[in-house]
Formats: structure tokens, C-alpha cells, sequence
């Protein structure tokens, strides 16, 4: 396991969640849980994180905030979708003011489906993801090394 | 000799013509050309006197006719004191007692001139080191100011058109003061020396006067005025000593008076009152803030560089005869409390003329701080700071002037951004700055040597370091928030115009005088100061070879910084500044709830905590009451040996013999120190990762979980190792990289035994480059984290001083190796310093209530604060580098324990379990409650401790 594996740092966004989903990512910290015991920080940064957790659809209010902070976190870094919402949109999927899921604006690596998700889905989804950021590390160290 | 009267005589020719010359471009010719003669003259005069021991001149050797000279001067005299009571007819001043004091002063003047019985003076000149010093400034960066005006000037009368155009009479009175000046440092007769001494203030009132408007008007008398007041304690001083002085020290000779040692007190405490008005010390401080509304140049001329010079010049000229005394302590005491006060006011001010207004009544109280203490060491760091201070002053000031004409203010939250839109004036004002503050720049050399002066104050309570240590901090904080504003990254303001060329050429000038004066530090401390005070005091040795190493050392490393530019990383990927995800296109602005609205990243400046009325106010009543101690005590003062200046030179050679000088850091040898180093820079993350990982798992433990393995923090930084380099602009990971190099360092000087003093100055110094760094990019959470980190170390400093003090105390020495090997038990001598120190530590570690600047835990409110926009590999170095100061903090635990290592390691074991309970059981403190606990804490425990101490150890040792 490299030291990504090791220590992932996680950025929370709640995009049009209904916060079902938001109160399992958050139970994920929580002593029953405690996701802390993988390395798992809740920073709160996208400048520090490794990877960005969005619940919730896309809509036209928080688009650019979802691109913005996407583009803002340093490479490598994975994108995971939390719930149905974030995946397809779910039951908000027609309204005239979303685009969809997550993926309707940025790549995403993994999707966890659910409504809402559980925290035994959410941390699986995470160490699913834990292999796409080794990946993506690797990729990185062999374009350094290139460069 | 002919030089010194030369240097004397000579600006009264440009003086004389620039009042006739009314032709621009002539005015230009003239001023250039004796600026230069000035400049040229002085240097020649350092070259002959430079270094040699003092010598005095007989004018009568040359055929000048002593009589006359001196009834011709006598004339000038009344001519001047008339022509001042008639100014304030004709402008109608209200305060009467300003015309009355100046009669009063020519009725002594009188009185002393024709009925004086003193001893005729035999040599009229005297020269020392000290006075040529003086010179030097005068000559070189007063005739700059000159020069600087020629453009600023012609701005000025654009600006104010309208304003009828008083360029000759400006001029004039410039060249007359610096005529005015070179006669104050030269003149060996005091009844001449005080004419010259009024013609300043004098020429103070016009220039402050210059634009006649009534708030000019205004300010010109309070100046007038507290500067009469003062100027009457000298022509009562030379009443003394023409009439009520015994007979056998009846003289006007100056050299003959120092030679009386302590039975020259009286006279000396009179001439000290108005060295403390001309100074713009408490009580009299009042005429320099109001002195701000004059052009740049006259700030810069006279209240930064030269006028103010010449009151703390008399102070030290006197510093041999308050040596040890109490009047001497008293009259440090009024230094002290000023330095404070005004360092805790400049702090408050957004202005920048004021700040630097403030700054400099801090720097004179802090010289006559080492005046009133006396002996050579604090003479030596005095004179230091006189000379540090001119030059970066005038810089300041000047630059200060430049950027007010091109963008319209004077505001430092204006100032925002101006390296990348005024790379000159900026780069000058940074320049500036570092030369006032920055360790290993001049002023923190003499702030240095100052406290392990005042260290040594003899029998009295040792108020004075104490009142240095808590207005040091707020010097910091203000120098750093503007330092920070100035180099950030942001689309500042560029104004309009260019800068004149006279300008920019002086600019220049003075920047590569305050750097060359940074650099030659060791060479005029050896070649000038120290050989005053070996003319002065004895042998001295003032300075120990191992500080100075260790100060090369830290400047080497401030000047190579720029080549860690190199080092960063070529591929850095640029990306916007975190504003929550808001950010709208340029990044200057993010969308609200409401509506689009533009960031703005304005200073703390603490209005409520510290309102500057108020503390001015009370201030000046305390000052005006250490006035009366200082007038009661001189009056009873009682000499205590007949020949005072011998027996106090033969005690301080004694001293001097008995201190050998030491060229390395310790008493370990060069490998021990090599080897000390190393185990530090290897050992200290291993052993500060460990105590990380340490931490979290006692966290999670507290909250009931498991946590993450003890490696854990260092698998974060290798990963945070290996992400890519991103940034909001390529300067900012460069500030990271100081911040490593510095706390590494200061832990290096600390486990290498070297002097703790000079290690919590490097610790000082690598947070405020972390602090710069968090000023680089535009960003308002980073900002806040920044300001945030300057109020806690504004919180640590007075402590972290304090408590090297009271180690001082317990065992006589700075250097930690003494510490270490000392079988003393300092923790029984300093439990309230322990205290503090164990309060301030929560700051340091950055632990809950104190987790202000950023933290660990999830629960940030602030996101990120300080390192918001760091990422990757310089968050990885910041995080290093934190482990550094946790083990160098940590290591300041042990030394109070440090007589059996056994209970030492216990004490730094259960200190660290400590600090995690707090931090996990406490709820963070907002910044003024932060400030105002520490710093009770600091107070009640650490300064009382210290205080009481000395008389302690008497006691019972």
C-alpha cells in the first residue's frame, strides 16, 4: 500500500442533498465508525484533500462551486458520488433547474448508491476509491518522471 | 579641525543663498551640489577621526577670537529668542506661556553669559566616535533628505496649489538645521552648543509650520512649545553650573563635566529633560505625532533621522554618569514605559506616517532605555539602534512620502499589492522594514544586546527588560502586518506617475545604506562604537565572538533565502484562491447570498483592546509622575565616589577582563556542535512525528475511538510529499521554506547550547516568514489565519522572553549549555514562570482554546486558516516544521528541570499528556480573550516571578 492508500484526506460538499446523506458521512467519523483508524481526515479544504465526497444533485445555484472546488484540489484525486442523487440525480432528476448527477459537471471515479447511503456503504466506497487514487499516483509519478 | 568647522560653516552658504534663490532649476543646482560637498565633508571627517581616540580643538590655536565669536553668539541668541516671541505675537497663539518661557530662557542665558564665574573653556571642539557617528548620519542621510526634496517639493506646491510657493524659505531652513546639527555633536561649549539646540527648535517650528494652515499652525506651537519646555531644563543646567554648583565643578566645558563623573548628575538630569523633550519621550511625545502634518522630508529630516537624534545624542553623551545610579533607572523607567506604550499604539494605527511616527518615539525610548542603564553594554546597543534607526527611518519615511504622492495615500490597507505594481518603492519599503525589525537586521541585533543589558541593571528591580519583553511583541506584529499587506499578491493600486528622479536616485541610496549597514554591522561596532566606549569606559568587550558567529550565520541565511527560489519546484500549477467555492471570474470576488461582492482582506488592529486616547492619556500622566520621581531623586542625589568616571571605568575593565572572550557558540568543540546540530535536524521530526501520531491516538482515545496507527503523520506527509506542487502564486511556497530553514535553525542554536536569546529570535523569525507566506496569496481565509498567528505570537513573545530571563536569574547565563550543566533547580526558583511558560505552550502547540491561527482537529471554522492555500509538498514542510517547534518547545520545558534528567523527561511526558487533555476538553477562545489571558497569565506569574527574583536568590543563596 503507498502512502495515498495510507492516509486519504477527504473533502465534504453537500450539493443539493436533502443532508440524508450528509449525517452517514458524517456518522463515518463518529466513534462507532471511525474512519480516522485508515488515515480517513475530514479536512475541510479542497487545497488539502485527496478526495472530494459530494451528496446531492447538480443544479445551476452550485455548479461552479462543485467545478471550482474541484479544480482547486491538487492531483492525483478522486471524485466520489454519495446516494442516488449524487449519482443520477434521483427523484430530483427532471426539475428544471438540474443537470443531474455529479457527473453531469466534473469525472467521477466512484459511485455509492442509496437514499441514503449507509456508513458501511460510504467507507466501502471510499476504499474502492482508495485503488482508482493509487492509480492515479502511479500515473503521476510516471508523468514526473517522464517530464 | 578645519573640517569640523567646516562641516559647521558650510550649510549656511546654501542656507543663505536658497533664501534669495527663488529660480527652480538654480534651486535644484545648488541644493545637489551641497548635499554632495555635505556628504563628502563628513565622510573625509570620519576618515581622520574614525577610530581614534577623542581629541579636543582650541579655536583660540587658529586666531579666532574666542570673545567675540562667543558675544556674537550670544547675540544670535536674544535675535532668536525675540524673533520667536514675535512669531507668536503675529500668529496670535493662545498659549502664553510660550513667549514667557523664551524670555525666561534669554533672562538665564543672560545671566549666565555676563555674570557666570565658570572656568574658561580651553578646547571649544571635541570629537569623539560617537560624535562622528552622528556626522555620518547627518552629513549622508540628511543631505540625502535634502536632495529627496528637490522633486518631492515641486509635487508638494502641485499638490497644493493655491498655497503661495515657500520653497526658499523650506530650503533654507533645511541647510540651517543641518548646521544647527553639526554644531550639537561638535561643540565641546555648552552655552554654544544651546544655541544651536534652540536654533533646531526653532527650525522645527517653521518646517512643521510650512504649509500654515491652522492645523500646521497648531502643531508648530505644541512643538514650539514642548520643545521650550524642555530647552529650559538646559539653560537651567547651564545656570548650574555658571552659579549654584560647587565651586570646583563650576565649568561649561562638556569634557571637563563627564570628567566629574557623578558629581555631574544635576546638570546632567537638567540637560537628560531636554534630550527627553527634543527625543519626543512621554510626556513630551505629543509634538512629534503632530509634527506628521509637515512635508514628507521634514518627517523624514527631523523626527526620524536627525532632530530626534540629537536628544538621545546628549542622553548617551551623559549615559557614564547614570550609570548604576537611581535617577539613571528612573530615567530608564520613562524610556521603558514609552517604549511600551507607543509600541502598543503603533499597533492600533492604520496610517502609516503614524505608525512610523509611534515606531519612532518606541526606537528612542528604547535608546534612552540604554542611556539611563549606562553601562558599555547598553551604551553599545544604544548606539546601534540610533544608527540602524536613521537609516531605515529615512528610508521609511521618504518611501512612505513617494507612495502617498503616487497613490494618493497613506493608508497601509491601501498599500495592498504593491510589490507587483511599484516593484521600487516596495521592494525599498520592504527593505525598510527588515531594517527595523527582521532578526538578523540591525535593530534586533540591538534589541538583543539591549536585554542581556538590561539583564544586568545591579541593585534595582528589573522593570526594564521586563517592560522590553511585552513591547517588543507588538513591534512585531505591527512591521509584520505591514510587511504582509506589501507583498501580497493581489491587483494593487499603481497610482499615477512616475517618481521623480531625485527621488528614486535617494531611494536607492538609502536602501543600499541599510543594507550595507546590516553587513558591516561587526565593522563599525569594532572600528567605531567600541572604541568610543573604550575611550569612555576602559577596556571593553562588549560583544562575544560566538554571538556575532551566530548572527553571520542567521544573516547568510536571510540573504540566501532568494536563492531558495531556485529550489522551488518549476512546475508549479497555479489554481484560484479558496473562497468556498464562490469564486467568480478573477477571483477578486465571490457570489454572496445577495449578491456578488468583492474580498477584502483588512489587519486586526485592535481599537477596542487598546484605544489610543485613552492609553496615551494615562501614559502621559505616569510619565509626568516618573518625571517627579526622577526631578526628586536627582535633587537628593548624593554622589557616590568623589571621581566617580575612574572608579566606575577600573570596575567595568575588571569586568571586562574577567569575561574572556569566547569565539564558539558553547563550551562544547566544533564536532560536539556539528554532532548536536545533526541529531537535531535528524532526530527532532522522528521524534516530533511520533509524538503526532502520539497525540492522535491519545485524541481518539479521549473521544472514545480507536484512532489511526502511531506512524500515521508520517504517512501524511509522505503522501502530501508526493502530490503535485499547487499554489495561488509562485512566492508563496518560498516563505514555507524560510519558515523551515529558521525554526530549524533556532533549534539548532538551542540543542547545540548556543544563546537562548537568539533562539527564540530565529523561532520569532521563521513564524513570521510562515506568516508571510499566508499574506502571499489573495485570499481572505488565509489571511485571517495570518493575523491570527501574529495576535498568538503576540501573545507568546512577552513570555517566551521572560522566561529566558528568569533562566538568566536562576543561573547567570543565557547560553543553554550553562542551563543544561547547571545543578541548579530552576523550576523551585521560577514556578510562576513555569506558568506562563506552560500557558503560552498551548498557543505554540497550537492546541484548543489557543487554536486560533489553524488546527488539527475537524472542527475548523475558518476552514484551514493559515494554511488554506497551502498544499502538497510546502503543507508537507509546514507540518515538518511544526514538529521542529514542538520538540524545541518542549525542550524549553526541560530545561527547568534540567538538573536530573529522570524527572526532566517525566516533566516533558506529563506536560504533553497535559496539553492533549486540555486540548481535547476546551472550546476555542476568541483573539482578545486570547490576548488579554496571556498575557494576565504573562503578567501575574511570569513578570511578577521575574521581578521579585533577584532579591530572592539574595535572600536566601
Amino acid at each position: 500500500m503507498s502512502a495515498f492508500a495510507k492516509s486519504p484526506w477527504v473533502l465534504h460538499y453537500a450539493a443539493t442533498s436533502c443532508n440524508g446523506c450528509d449525517i452517514e458521512v458524517l456518522a463515518c467519523l463518529t466513534p462507532l465508525y471511525d474512519v480516522e483508524r485508515f488515515g480517513i481526515i475530514n479536512t475541510g479544504n479542497p487545497k488539502h484533500a485527496d478526495i472530494l465526497l459530494i451528496t446531492g444533485s447538480v443544479n445551476e445555484q452550485n455548479r461552479d462551486v462543485v467545478k471550482n472546488l474541484y479544480d482547486q484540489m491538487p492531483d492525483p484525486k478522486v471524485v466520489i458520488a454519495i446516494g442516488i442523487c449524487a449519482t443520477s440525480g434521483g427523484i430530483f432528476r427532471e426539475c428544471y433547474n438540474v443537470y443531474g448527477g455529479v457527473d453531469s459537471t466534473i469525472p467521477v471515479d466512484v459511485y455509492i448508491p442509496g437514499c441514503a447511503c449507509r456508513p458501511e456503504a460510504i467507507i466501502d466506497g471510499v476504499v474502492k476509491g482508495l485503488g482508482v487514487l493509487e492509480q492515479k499516483a502511479a500515473a503521476l509519478k510516471l508523468e514526473k518522471k517522464r517530464a | 579641525m578645519h573640517i569640523l568647522l567646516f562641516l559647521i560653516l558650510f550649510p549656511l552658504l546654501p542656507a543663505a543663498l536658497l533664501a534669495v534663490v527663488g529660480n527652480e532649476a538654480v534651486r535644484g543646482l545648488i541644493i545637489r551640489a551641497s548635499a554632495l560637498v555635505i556628504a563628502a565633508a563628513s565622510i573625509a571627517a570620519a576618515t581622520v577621526f574614525l577610530g581614534k581616540p577623542a581629541v579636543g580643538f582650541d579655536l583660540a590655536s587658529i586666531g579666532v577670537p574666542i570673545h567675540a565669536v562667543d558675544l556674537t553668539l550670544f547675540t544670535c541668541e536674544a535675535v532668536l529668542a525675540l524673533a520667536m516671541v514675535v512669531m507668536c505675537v503675529v500668529w496670535k497663539t493662545r498659549q502664553w506661556w510660550i513667549p514667557a518661557l523664551i524670555l525666561a530662557q534669554l533672562a538665564i542665558i543672560t545671566v549666565v553669559e555676563f555674570g557666570g564665574q565658570a572656568a574658561p573653556v580651553a578646547q571649544q571642539l571635541r570629537v569623539n566616535d560617537l560624535a562622528i557617528i552622528m556626522v555620518l548620519i547627518i552629513g549622508i542621510i540628511g543631505s540625502a533628505i535634502t536632495v529627496f526634496g528637490v522633486g518631492y517639493m515641486r509635487d508638494w506646491v502641485h499638490h497644493h496649489h493655491g498655497d503661495p510657493d515657500r520653497r526658499r524659505e523650506f530650503f533654507s531652513v533645511m541647510f540651517l538645521f543641518l548646521s544647527a546639527m553639526f554644531a550639537i555633536v561638535l561643540l565641546n561649549q555648552l552655552s554654544w552648543m544651546f544655541l544651536f539646540w534652540e536654533i533646531t527648535t526653532m527650525a522645527s517650528f517653521l518646517l512643521i509650520g510650512h504649509s500654515r494652515s491652522q492645523e500646521a499652525t497648531g502643531n508648530a506651537f505644541t512643538a514650539l512649545g514642548l520643545n521650550t519646555l524642555g530647552g529650559t531644563g538646559f539653560a537651567v543646567a547651564l545656570l548650574w553650573l555658571t552659579h549654584l554648583a560647587p565651586e570646583s565643578s563650576r565649568t561649561l566645558d562638556l569634557t571637563v563635566l563627564l570628567a566629574l563623573g557623578q558629581a555631574a548628575m544635576i546638570p546632567a538630569c537638567l540637560i537628560a529633560v531636554a534630550g527627553l523633550a527634543k527625543a519626543a519621550q512621554l510626556p513630551f511625545s505629543r509634538w512629534l505625532l503632530g509634527a506628521m502634518v509637515a512635508p514628507t522630508p521634514v518627517s523624514a529630516l527631523l523626527h526620524s533621522s536627525t532632530m530626534v537624534k540629537a536628544g538621545v545624542f546628549v542622553l548617551l553623551i551623559f549615559a557614564p554618569v547614570f550609570h548604576h545610579t537611581l535617577p539613571g533607572y528612573l530615567l530608564a523607567c520613562l524610556g521603558g514605559v514609552t517604549f511600551l506604550v507607543t509600541s502598543l499604539v503603533a499597533m492600533t494605527q492604520s496610517n502609516a506616517k503614524r505608525v512610523l511616527a509611534y515606531s519612532t518615539i518606541a526606537n528612542l525610548g528604547l535608546i534612552v532605555m540604554c542611556a539611563g542603564v549606562g553601562s558599555p553594554e547598553a551604551v553599545w546597543a544604544g548606539i546601534m539602534l540610533l544608527i540602524f534607526h536613521a537609516v531605515a527611518k529615512a528610508l521609511l519615511f521618504l518611501t512612505v512620502g513617494s507612495i502617498e504622492h503616487r497613490i494618493g495615500s497613506r493608508d497601509i490597507e491601501d498599500m495592498d499589492g504593491l510589490l507587483g505594481v511599484r516593484r521600487g518603492l516596495a521592494l525599498c519599503l520592504i527593505i525598510g522594514i527588515c531594517g527595523m525589525f527582521l532578526a538578523p537586521f540591525g535593530m534586533l541585533i540591538s534589541k538583543w544586546s539591549c536585554l542581556e543589558a538590561l539583564a544586568n541593571v545591579g541593585d534595582f528591580p528589573p522593570l526594564l527588560a521586563v517592560l522590553l519583553a511585552f513591547g517588543s511583541a507588538p513591534t512585531l506584529v505591527f512591521w509584520t502586518q505591514w510587511l504582509g499587506k506589501v507583498i501580497t499578491v493581489s491587483p494593487g493600486r499603481p497610482g499615477e506617475g512616475a517618481v521623480p528622479r531625485d527621488e528614486s536616485l535617494v531611494l536607492g541610496l538609502l536602501a543600499v545604506l541599510t543594507l550595507a549597514a546590516t553587513l558591516c554591522f561587526p565593522i563599525f561596532a569594532t572600528h567605531g562604537v567600541e572604541t568610543y566606549l573604550a575611550g569612555v569606559y576602559g577596556a571593553v568587550n562588549p560583544m562575544p565572538g560566538s554571538i556575532l558567529l551566530i548572527m553571520f550565520i542567521m544573516l547568510g541565511m536571510m540573504l540566501a533565502l532568494p536563492l531558495f527560489y531556485f529550489l522551488l519546484p518549476k512546475t508549479q500549477t497555479l489554481v484560484a484562491p479558496y473562497l468556498a467555492g464562490a469564486n467568480l471570474p478573477g477571483n477578486r470576488s465571490f457570489r454572496g447570498s445577495l449578491a456578488d461582492q468583492p474580498i477584502s482582506n483588512g489587519n486586526y488592529y485592535l481599537h477596542k483592546l487598546l484605544p489610543e486616547q485613552r492609553l496615551m492619556n494615562w501614559s502621559i500622566v505616569l510619565a509626568w509622575v516618573l518625571l517627579a520621581a526622577f526631578a526628586a531623586v536627582t535633587a537628593g542625589f548624593v554622589p557616590m565616589v568623589a571621581s566617580a568616571a575612574s572608579a566606575v571605568a577600573s570596575a567595568t575593565a575588571a569586568a571586562a577582563a574577567e569575561v574572556a572572550p569566547v569565539l564558539l557558540p558553547t563550551h562544547f568543540a566544533v564536532w560536539q556542535i556539528v554532532a548536536a546540530c545533526l541529531a537535531f535536524i535528524i532526530g527532532a521530526p522522528l521524534l516530533g512525528g511520533l509524538l503526532a501520531g502520539a497525540d492522535r491516538i491519545l485524541t481518539a482515545r479521549m473521544q472514545g475511538r480507536v484512532g489511526p496507527p502511531l506512524l500515521q503523520s508520517f504517512w501524511d506527509v509522505a503522501k502530501l510529499l508526493q502530490k503535485r506542487h499547487v499554489a495561488v502564486n509562485m512566492h508563496q511556497n518560498f516563505y514555507v521554506l524560510g519558515f523551515l530553514a529558521f525554526t530549524v535553525a533556532s533549534g539548532c542554536i538551542f540543542f547545540a547550547g548556543g544563546d537562548l536569546l537568539l533562539t527564540i529570535f530565529a523561532f520569532t523569525v521563521g513564524g513570521i516568514f510562515l506568516v508571510l507566506g499566508a499574506y502571499a496569496p489573495n485570499s481572505p481565509y488565509s489571511h485571517i489565519g495570518a493575523q491570527r498567528e501574529l495576535m498568538q505570537m503576540l501573545a507568546c513573545e512577552p513570555m517566551l522572553l521572560l522566561g529566558a530571563l528568569g533562566l538568566f536569574y536562576v543561573t547567570g547565563s543565557f547560553n543553554v549549555y550553562d542551563l543544561m550543566s547547571t545543578g541548579a533547580k530552576s523550576v523551585v526558583w521560577l514556578p510562576g514562570v513555569l506558568v506562563g511558560v506552560l500557558f503560552i505552550l498551548t498557543i505554540k502547540l497550537r492546541k484548543s482554546p489557543f487554536d486560533l491561527s489553524t488546527s488539527h482537529h475537524g472542527h475548523q471554522e475558518l476552514v484551514k486558516g493559515l494554511t488554506t492555500e497551502f498544499s502538497g509538498p510546502s503543507l508537507a514542510l509546514i507540518e515538518v516544521a511544526h514538529w521542529y517547534e514542538n520538540v524545541f518547545m518542549l525542550g524549553l520545558i526541560w530545561v527547568f528541570f534540567a538538573w536530573n534528567p529522570w524527572i526532566a523527561a517525566a516533566a516533558v511526558v506529563v506536560t504533553y499528556l497535559a496539553e492533549v487533555l486540555v486540548d481535547n476538553s476546551s472550546a476555542r477562545l476568541t483573539v482578545t480573550s486570547m490576548l488579554r489571558s496571556s498575557w494576565t497569565v504573562t503578567l501575574v506569574f511570569g513578570a511578577a516571578n521575574v521581578v521579585v527574583l533577584p532579591y530572592l536568590i539574595r535572600a536566601i543563596r
